[in-house]
Formats: structure tokens, C-alpha cells, sequence
């Protein structure tokens, strides 16, 4: 007790000084907190998020776009449009651009943490967690044309059929695999049906 | 990879085409048989690659997949799907056996 009373007499500022310190750095967090948050949602809902055209178009806070990113990087040897992939649907925006952000599948989140550039505001903890949309938001994530379960279904058939262990199972559980994925994007992401073909001595899953 | 065959679609209210590709099939490197990719361009922004024993047999199943994914889409339900101005019909390749029942197009 002695010791509190001490520490307190010879502490630098009075209860009042830093009740009102104190009082300063929340509002000053509170402000931050509410600029980066009104910036997040205009990026988001004026355009920028909401209509990139993939992940990799959406920009985080103080930062830039993933396209930006790749851009920045030593160039690859170039090809000619015709030649250019689409997106494959195995290749992650991280694999592409260092970006970790899956805003297509996910919906809008928070920027992972404070403290990391490019994230300058504070994470109060009263404020709930942005992890979803609200009901008034516009849907945040495009709309996806094929089932997701369709495409794993697909690629586990693919690998058991190259499993097969001859080449006329091989093909006929191929054919197999791509009428349980038509059947699967017919069904809207049922999976499991019909029985993909396997030879009787081959791996059936 | 080469584009072997393409085919532009009409979405309605767009002005750009949607690109259906198929690639020229190719001998897998890491086990026997052939890979045969096919692609639909924004908004779908799709691809996958088929395995096949043959290139033929990896080429008819990617034809089967594309058809499948394009009659099975949102898109195509709702009208707005079209080939040469006509929406909602034949998009100018055959529908797979699932399909027969929104697109009586058989192979």
C-alpha cells in the first residue's frame, strides 16, 4: 500500500493528466479506426472491390493492386494472346501475386492485422469483426458459374482414374469422371453421382 | 499452349463476347495419356484440364465439359446466354446427356 501511495506521488502525471491521455489515444483510434473503415467500404462498394474482375484486383488498404504487384516483378517471357490462359481454377491469387485475399470465395474480410504497412488503422475491440456482408451490402463476392464441390469431385476422380492399372479402365473412368461432373453442375454441386467406373483391382478412391 | 478451336458467345446486355476455347490437346509429361484444356472467358474467367487415354478421348470429354458448363450456368437459365443473337437456345455446340432436358441438343 505504502508502496502504491509512493509510486503514485512521484509518478510523472496526476489521475486527471492521464485519465485524459488516456482519453485522447482512444478517440485518436476511434477516428483512425473509422477513416480506414469508411475507406475500406468505399473501395468496396464504389467499384474497386466490388467490380474488380478477379481476386486479383482487389486492393487492400494502402496498398495496390494485385495486378500492380505482378507488374512490379521482372517480366515474363511474353506470349501471344491467343496463347494466354485464363485463370485455372488450382491457381491461387497467392500463388500469382503474393496476395492473400479471397474475397470470390470468401466474401469481403478484414485486413489481416494492425500494425503491418499497408494497414494503418487500429483494431478497436468493441467493433464487431467486418467478416460478412451485411444485409444492406451488395453480394461482395462474384457469382460463380460452376459448383466448387463439382471441380474437387472432378480432380479426386481424375486421380484415381490415372491410377487405374491399365489404359482401358484409365479411359473408361475418365469418361466417367466427366459425366458425374456434368451430372454435378446439372444437379447444382450434388456430388457422388453417378458411381465413377474403377477397375475391380484398381483404387476406387 | 495452342487454342485449337474458339467459340464467341453473346451474353445479353454485354457488348464483349464470351470466349469458349478449347486447346489443342497435349501428351502429359508426368504419366501416359493426354491433357486437353478448355476455357470460358469473363465473367465465368473458367478452366479445366481433361486427361484422356487418347488425344481424341481427351479432346470429346473437354468438348463435354465446356457444353456442360455452359448449358449448366446461371447464365444460360436465365435467357441470357446466346449464340449469333439467340438466347436461351443452341450456343452452337451439342449439350451433354445431362443437359437434354434444357437444351435438347444431343452429341
Amino acid at each position: 500500500m505504502t508502496d502504491m501511495q509512493s509510486a503514485r506521488m512521484h509518478a510523472p502525471e496526476t489521475m486527471a493528466q492521464f485519465v485524459a491521455r488516456r482519453n485522447r489515444e482512444v478517440g485518436d483510434r476511434e477516428r483512425a479506426y473509422a477513416e480506414g473503415n469508411a475507406r475500406w467500404s468505399a473501395s468496396t462498394l464504389s467499384g474497386v472491390n466490388y467490380r474488380a474482375p478477379t481476386t486479383m484486383g482487389v486492393v487492400a488498404l494502402g496498398s495496390m493492386p494485385a495486378q500492380q504487384v505482378a507488374q512490379q516483378r521482372p517480366r515474363q517471357p511474353s506470349v501471344g494472346l491467343a496463347q494466354r490462359p485464363f485463370p485455372t481454377v488450382a491457381k491461387s491469387a497467392v500463388d500469382t501475386a503474393g496476395v492473400h485475399d479471397c474475397v470470390s470465395c470468401h466474401g469481403r474480410v478484414r485486413p489481416p492485422f494492425p500494425g503491418i504497412p499497408g494497414f494503418p488503422f487500429p483494431s478497436p475491440s468493441r467493433e464487431p469483426p467486418i467478416t460478412r456482408d451485411g444485409p444492406k451490402d451488395p453480394p461482395s463476392r462474384r457469382r460463380r458459374e460452376t459448383p466448387k464441390q463439382c471441380d474437387i469431385q472432378f480432380e479426386r476422380d481424375t486421380d484415381v482414374c490415372n491410377r487405374q492399372p491399365n489404359s482401358a479402365a484409365k479411359a473408361q473412368c475418365q469418361s466417367s469422371a466427366m459425366e458425374r461432373l456434368q451430372w454435378c453442375i446439372r444437379k447444382k454441386g450434388e456430388v457422388g453421382w453417378p458411381e465413377l467406373f474403377t477397375h475391380p483391382s484398381g483404387p476406387r478412391r | 499452349m495452342t487454342v485449337f478451336v474458339e467459340l464467341p458467345l453473346d451474353i445479353a446486355g454485354e457488348s464483349e463476347p464470351l470466349m469458349a476455347r478449347i486447346l489443342a490437346p497435349q501428351k502429359r509429361d508426368e504419366a501416359t495419356g493426354w491433357v486437353c484444356r478448355f476455357e470460358v472467358g469473363a465473367p465465368f474467367d473458367y478452366s479445366l484440364d481433361v486427361n484422356g487415354e487418347s488425344s481424341m478421348q481427351a479432346l470429346a470429354l473437354a468438348l463435354k465439359g465446356l457444353s456442360s458448363v455452359l448449358y449448366g450456368s446461371s447464365l444460360y437459365e436465365e435467357g441470357r446466354l446466346g449464340h449469333h443473337g439467340v438466347f436461351g437456345g443452341y450456343l452452337g455446340l451439342p449439350a451433354a446427356s445431362a443437359f437434354q432436358d434444357v437444351a435438347p441438343y444431343p452429341f
